[in-house]
């Protein structure tokens, strides 16, 4: 049973906005089918070689799920490593914030990875020279060196930037100290590693907004290069749709030319705001103890909210998930209000059916609170009997529902001669192989003390 | 108030009218933004009107309200695929009234039909980066997205 006094209801739509950080693991498939689809083709199209990468503007207004489009990738696809990349704060140092990241988020794995696949395809550095020239060459070292005992923790210290122990403190140069080394680094881990790489640029806008639009150019500058000079792996632009063709403006033929169409996410129609809610409140039932309801699968929300969240938000799913956080909040205390009653009435209920038991001692009892109703089992050498107490009136019909699920179950699964409700159930159907007796809660004191002497 | 300037524009043509006072200025240099009048070259204050500012008038005065909804999604797909390109496939709604200028639909009637459109699921609206982006001729959502100033087609 719900313990309502110490109940915390969450509101299942408090949370409106996606961060990179907070793993989300729903996907309503509709609004993002169209850039999953174009994502996956262009995994594709890498995998078979036909290209080294691909720029992809992924494009929509602010609150259709830029920053949620990121882990629905991460979630979907398998056979493609994501990396989220906020955008840099400063355009001067793009390769090695898409180093960090890159190690950021395959970690010291991705290190050895990478260093023991090339130990395997070379043996010695000296061998890999002839394919990573210049710059190349010193990361290919380092990461060599990251095989070799007496320098592994130099050369982590060296990849990474993290101190692993006080050895290292007094080694200061790290790989991001210098652009071109940590771009020449990042091609190698996109060389070697075993599927390609989607970095995810979130809010490529900010730049512009930020810093102006010589700031935004340098950056798409960046980009192409990479896009040029590295391969195995696919460019994520995620942009406000609003700004998008500013952007495209300001930006040069030449980045013009590589960029693909962009992919526009999808708004919300008013059957994404009711699959949205189906699973969003799956949990929400879960934690009131209700079965999902068949009638009424949005409970606590009714199809009225689902059509004011739509005309509210005209689709934009943040606004609609705010609309509905505002529904829930308003059902939530009326809601908490009524299950408090509601325990304490099954209590005190139960607590009176036991001592009128307990008074004849050939009855052994057993009490289970479950779905917002009471169940007490009486049993004595002859018969066994089920004295059950339903939720109060003033609970919503999915708790009755809930609570008639859970009779059903019980009754299907243990044998009972006699069954006795206590209070008032008018909507449960009478199974004709069993007595139900019923007692209102006033006549527990008389009648039903009757029954059970009779009994 | 707009219409009766654009009307006195008009009548007087070439010779431009002089804006006298601050309040005057502001409400010209308000419509010479929405590209309805301009400055008449060698002066400060002296207002012409534009030909969108006729057209502008002119759908003012005989205004077409009987618009049907099957003409107004044929006229608005043409000049979406007028305005739209794959690289760009949002149209900035200012745009897409000055296209449809010749159609004479009030701007009332317009914003509610595209509203219409938009929650039908034909078409989807997207706002400005904030209202002060959307200097004119956006529509506004009279909800908490802001002001809807691009438009494209699915949704």
């Amino acid at each position: 049973m719900t313990h309502v006094a110490s109940l915390v209801i969450e509101n299942p739509f408090h949370n409106f906005t996606a961060r990179s950080d907070t793993p989300e693991f729903f996907n309503l498939n509709r609004p993002n089918k169209e850039a999953l689809k174009q994502v996956i083709r262009f995994l594709e199209i890498i995998r078979k070689k036909k290209r080294k990468s691909v720029l992809l503007p992924i494009i929509a207004e602010a609150g259709y799920g830029k920053t949620h489009f990121y882990w629905v990738l991460r979630e979907t696809i398998t056979d493609a490593y994501v990396v989220y990349i906020p955008v840099p704060t400063n355009p001067n140092r793009v390769y090695s914030h898409f180093y960090f990241e890159t190690i950021k988020a395959g970690g010291v794995p991705l290190l050895e990875y990478i260093s023991d696949a090339l130990t395997q395809k070379y043996q010695k550095v000296e061998h890999a020279a002839v394919d990573y020239s210049g710059m190349g060459n010193i990361v290919i070292e380092g990461f060599f060196a990251l095989k070799d005992p007496k320098q592994s923790k130099m050369a982590l210290k060296w990849l990474t930037g993290f101190d692993i122990d006080a050895e290292t403190t007094n080694f200061k140069r790290t790989i991001m100290d210098d652009e071109e080394l940590a771009f020449a680094a990042l091609k190698v881990i996109l060389k070697i590693i075993d599927k390609p790489i989607i970095f995810f640029v979130d809010e490529l806008e900010s730049l512009f907004i930020a810093l102006g639009p010589e700031s935004e150019l340098q950056f798409l500058e960046t980009l192409k290069k990479m896009h040029n000079e590295a391969s195995n792996f696919i460019l994520c632009l995620a942009c406000l749709a609003t700004l998008w063709d500013k952007i495209l403006d300001l930006s040069s033929t030449a980045v013009q030319s590589r960029i693909e169409p962009p992919v526009v996410l999808k708004r919300f129609l008013k059957k994404d705001i009711r699959n949205y809610c189906n699973q969003m409140l799956h949990d929400f039932h879960q934690k009131f103890e209700i079965l999902p309801p068949d009638q009424n699968t949005l409970w606590p929300l009714e199809k009225a909210d689902i059509e004011s969240a739509y005309a509210y938000s005209h689709g934009n799913p943040r606004e609609a998930i705010k609309w509905l956080a505002g529904c829930i909040e308003e059902r939530k205390g009326p809601l908490l209000e009524n299950l408090k009653k509601n325990q304490n009435h099954l209590t005190l209920t139960g607590k009176t059916i036991k001592a009128l038991a307990d008074k004849k001692k050939d009855f052994s009892t057993g009490i289970l609170q479950k779905n917002h109703g009471a169940f007490i089992s009486l049993s004595s050498s002859k018969k066994r009997l089920l004295v059950t107490v339903p939720p109060l009136e003033i609970m919503d019909k999915a708790f009755h529902d809930s609570y008639e699920n859970s009779l059903k179950s019980i009754i299907t699964t243990e044998k009972y001669d006699e069954i006795v409700l206590i209070g008032c159930f008018p909507e449960y159907e009478k199974d004709e192989d069993l007595i139900i007796t019923q007692f209102s809660v006033e006549e527990l004191d008389t009648k039903f003390q009757e029954y059970l002497e009779q009994f | 108030m707009e219409t009766s300037y654009l009307q006195i524009l008009q009548f007087l043509g070439e010779s431009g009218y002089y804006a006298r006072t601050e309040a005057e200025r502001a409400l010209l240099h308000e419509l010479a933004d929405k590209g309805y009048v301009r400055i008449k070259r060698g002066t400060k204050n002296v207002f012409q009107i534009t030909s969108d500012g006729e057209k502008n008038l002119s759908r003012e005065m005989n205004p077409n309200t009987s618009i049907g909804d099957q003409e107004f999604l044929n006229c608005l797909k043409k000049a979406y695929s007028e305005l739209a390109n794959p690289m760009k496939p949002l149209v900035r709604i200012p745009d897409v009234r000055r296209i449809l200028s010749d159609k004479r639909i009030p701007d009332s009637l317009f914003n509610q039909k595209v509203l219409d459109l938009h929650d039908k699921g034909v078409i989807t609206l997207q706002t400005a980066l904030s209202k002060t982006h959307a200097v004119h001729g956006g529509i506004d959502s009279n909800s908490g997205t802001g002001v809807f100033y691009f438009m494209m087609f699915e949704a």
